[in-house]
């Protein structure tokens, strides 16, 4: 009867582990290199899955400054107003001088569209924007 | 005029704006956004293989602001002067009176780091700096100087730099016009000589820092030996040859320039060089859009009807509509959503996890087995 039992949970524990594997798949990790040349994003759009954390990595090789700012069309409308000098620090977002490289980390929680885009003066305006499509 | 300057087609080109339109020569950098340079007027000239530019900065809110006006330039220049104070007035008072029945040239051809600081000179409440380099080059260097360029200005210094690494950059000293009694509305005018065997005008550089949608205006003047021939054709003069068209460009005049208009031209400080007859007179409009605006304006002056492809800025399609900031590029490197996260360009490293977890399966699978095995 002991045997049994112990057998039963040590497939149980098989399992669990199988499963904290599944598990370890779904939350998927990558990186991604992002140029930015003449005031646009290359590539200007993406596609992850939901769960997914990515790590960009963003490149400006413009002689002006530049951002990078994740977020929902609302917040992007909302970065458009804002006043911020810098976005270093902040979640999905950084800012570049020229020449300069940012890393950014970001968990793509749920399903749905979001935007990467500038928000210096003028540059949202002239197209400085790409879409993430989350799966 | 000797021989070789009887040979050589003499051009003059004026680009004035009307008093009430919003027109430059140059791109406006301001700081902070703020453009508070209200007029450039510039005089470009081909004679003997030196383009003459006179160009007249006109300027209001005299507030201590540092502001000024990028001029991309067809070469090295041999100048850089204070020009006479009435020529574009002149120029301008020409084309008052009534207009009359254009007619087109006769042919018109088919085919068309670092920094270097080249000149520094101070003119009035200007100053003037000549700079050669590549465009991201002189880009950084105009950043340095505390201006902030508008986001199409790397596109647009790739554009000129292709043709020509010469960008004449003009500040407008608000100190230094007070003690020269200047006020809002004077203006001055410069006077630049630069030797070059394909003329141009630049006419993008009018749609630097503006929206696609906003007007762009201008009035072109040309004085040449014989009818020019240009390229992009303006309107209504190369749809029939098949050539591109300078949307919004229209010629409104073309006629032989009057022998009073090139003595009261000839007789303004530093304006010997000009023929005093044989000149023709062209006057085109410029009435587009800034999204409208991907060129700028060759001129053939050889009367060979060969204006260049290269000059115009077309060389592999460099010149183009001016990028539409309603839509922008798109690239779509989406060829499949799976696997995740990102198509083609994410790497994705799983297995550490496989390794640990199945070894683990094994490992307490074996230890349970072992634990329960009869003795």
């Amino acid at each position: 009867m002991t045997r049994l039992r112990l057998r039963a949970g040590a497939r149980i524990v098989a399992l669990l582990l199988l499963a904290s594997f599944v598990a370890a798949c779904t939350e998927r990790t990558g990186s991604i290199e992002i140029s930015i040349r003449r005031s646009a994003f290359e590539p200007a759009a993406i596609s992850v899955e939901a769960g997914s954390t990515v790590t960009f990595r963003i490149r400006n090789d413009d002689p002006i400054a530049h951002e990078f700012i994740l977020g929902t069309s609302a917040e992007q409308a909302a970065h458009e107003e804002g006043t911020e000098e810098t976005h270093d620090g902040a979640p999905g977002a950084a800012s570049l001088e020229p020449d300069e490289t940012a890393v950014v980390t970001y968990t793509f929680a749920r399903a749905g569209d979001l935007e990467y885009a500038c928000h210096l003066p003028g540059h949202y305006a002239y197209g400085m924007r790409g879409t993430v499509t989350v799966s | 005029m000797g021989k070789r300057a009887m040979v050589v087609t003499g051009i003059v080109v004026l680009l004035l704006m009307l008093p009430t339109l919003a027109f430059a020569c140059g791109g406006l950098v301001a700081p902070n956004g703020a453009v508070n340079l209200v007029r450039t007027t510039t005089l470009a000239a081909y004679h003997d293989g030196i383009e003459h530019y006179i160009t007249a900065f006109e300027f209001n809110g005299l507030g201590g602001a540092t502001f000024g006006s990028i001029v991309p330039l067809p070469g090295r220049p041999r100048s850089v002067k204070r020009a006479g104070d009435w020529t574009l007035q002149r120029l301008l008072q020409e084309v008052q009176p009534p207009v009359s029945e254009p007619t087109f040239a006769d042919a018109i051809a088919v085919e068309a780091s670092g920094i270097t600081v080249v000149l520094e000179t101070k003119i009035d409440a200007l100053d003037i700096t000549v700079v050669s380099g590549g465009a991201d080059a002189v880009g950084r260097w105009a950043v340095e100087q505390g201006f902030t360029l508008s986001p199409d200005t790397p596109e647009v210094l790739d554009f000129y730099a292709t043709r020509s690494p010469y960008f004449m950059a003009v500040r407008f000293d608000a100190k230094r016009a007070r003690k020269l009694n200047q006020s809002a509305g004077d203006s001055t005018p410069i006077h630049i000589a630069i030797p070059t065997r394909e003329p141009w005008v630049p006419l993008r550089i009018l749609a630097l820092g503006r929206n696609a949608l906003e007007p762009v205006e201008a009035d072109v003047f040309l004085l040449t030996e014989r009818a020019p021939a240009l390229l992009p054709a303006p309107v209504g003069a190369g749809e029939a040859a098949g050539l591109p068209v300078a949307k919004g460009l229209a010629v409104e005049r073309s006629q032989p320039a009057s022998g009073q208009l090139l003595t009261d031209l000839g007789s303004d400080k530093g304006m010997k060089w000009l023929p005093r007859s044989n000149m023709w007179l062209t006057y085109l409009q410029l009435r587009g859009r800034a999204g409208d605006i991907g060129y700028d304006l060759a001129i053939d002056p050889t009367g060979k009807g060969r204006p260049s492809w290269r000059a115009a800025g077309f060389p592999e399609g460099v010149a183009g509509p001016a990028r539409n900031p309603l839509t922008g590029p798109r690239v779509d490197v989406v060829p499949s959503p799976v696997p995740v996260p990102v198509a083609g360009a994410v790497r994705v490293d799983r297995s550490g996890w496989l390794v640990a977890a199945v070894t683990l399966a094994v490992l307490v699978m074996v230890a349970v087995r072992r634990s329960v095995a009869p003795s």
